[in-house]
């Protein structure tokens, strides 16, 4: 998939109605964007996409906010907050995956380390995050997939745990605290699939009362 | 007696230079965005999510207006451009004359003036 077909796919992101009446035109301008960036050189296509994916992804969620069909001014902040809070958590986890990645040489494939071990963890988590960004466009399917992503996370990082506790002869009685912290990964991605399982609910009371 | 056309004001940066691109004539929507930065000399550069965002408000608002044009785009649909309505216009004129007041109150004050 290249970039302008890419984009072409997340204008799905915005309201039906919008990316009817401007789809079209959007990918048209960021065709003729992408040329002038590629003609100024790497960095500056570089800069461009950068530029246009972000803004897509905050303009979306703006005109999702402004097209929302519930008339409960709280019910749409509360979208809003919790959208926002899910993107700067994804963000958060991803910064704290790459750092992990790149000062741990033990996590580099073929290291002899513990790249096995934490591969189903380092897989499980990204996507589980991402799952958190579907429910901005699918509340009931994302909720429970970023739930099921959580209980994913919690238990493939138990099981990096154990089998490098196991490998590292670390004691029974350090192990149990280690595992009961564990279980801390499950909470944001709860808390985050509850609240979007709530709106989905919530919605379509309105949009039955309606 | 309240002026509805003063509770628009201020415009944000990008809204103003948007209505200033289309104070000469039509424009789509890629050359809307080349003007606008070329009028804010590069201090305003939006994305192209950023400028249709602005322009579905323009729209709703009534300040511009879209029209079919004869030209067609790469994709074989006819281009369509935007232009200034007689609103927008208004609005346009009274932001300059505010920024207008603002800069001469400004200066006054600079100048050591007690206004």
């Amino acid at each position: 998939m290249n970039v302008e077909n890419a984009y072409g796919w997340l204008l799905q992101l915005y309201p039906v109605a919008f990316r009817d009446e401007y789809g079209d035109e959007m990918r048209f301008v960021f065709q003729q964007v992408l040329d002038d960036a590629r003609q100024q050189g790497r960095f500056s296509l570089y800069r461009t996409l950068v530029k246009e994916y972000l803004s897509m992804l905050t303009t979306a969620l703006n005109q999702r906010m402004q097209a929302a069909p519930e008339s409960d001014p709280r019910l749409r902040r509360a979208r809003f907050v919790t959208r926002g809070a899910s993107l700067l958590l994804n963000l958060f986890f991803g910064w704290m995956l790459i750092r992990i990645m790149l000062d741990s040489e033990a996590l580099y494939p073929g290291s002899g380390g513990v790249w096995a071990q934490a591969f189903p963890f380092l897989f499980a988590l990204p996507l589980a995050n991402l799952m958190m960004l579907v429910a901005w466009r699918w509340e009931r399917l994302g909720g429970w997939l970023t739930i099921v992503g959580g209980i994913a996370v919690t238990l493939t990082s138990a099981y990096s745990l154990i089998i490098t506790g196991r490998l590292m002869n670390m004691d029974t009685q350090l192990m149990i605290p280690a595992l009961i912290a564990n279980a801390l990964w499950l909470l944001p991605h709860l808390l985050f699939g509850m609240l979007f399982l709530s709106f989905d609910r919530q919605g379509r009371r309105g949009t039955i009362l309606a | 007696m309240p002026n509805p056309i003063h509770d628009e004001l201020p415009l944000t940066e990008s809204t103003f230079f948007i209505l200033l691109a289309l104070a000469r004539g039509p424009r789509h929507g890629y050359a809307i965005l080349k003007d606008v930065t070329d009028l804010s000399e590069g201090r305003v550069s939006l994305s192209t999510g950023t400028l249709y965002g602005a322009l579905d408000r323009l729209l709703k608002q009534g300040w511009i207006e879209r029209l079919e044009t004869d030209e067609e785009e790469e994709n074989g649909r006819k281009r369509k451009d935007y232009f200034l309505t007689h609103k927008g216009r208004v609005i346009l004129i009274a932001e300059m004359e505010r920024m207008n007041t603002v800069l001469a109150v400004a200066r006054h004050r600079l100048a050591g003036g007690n206004a």
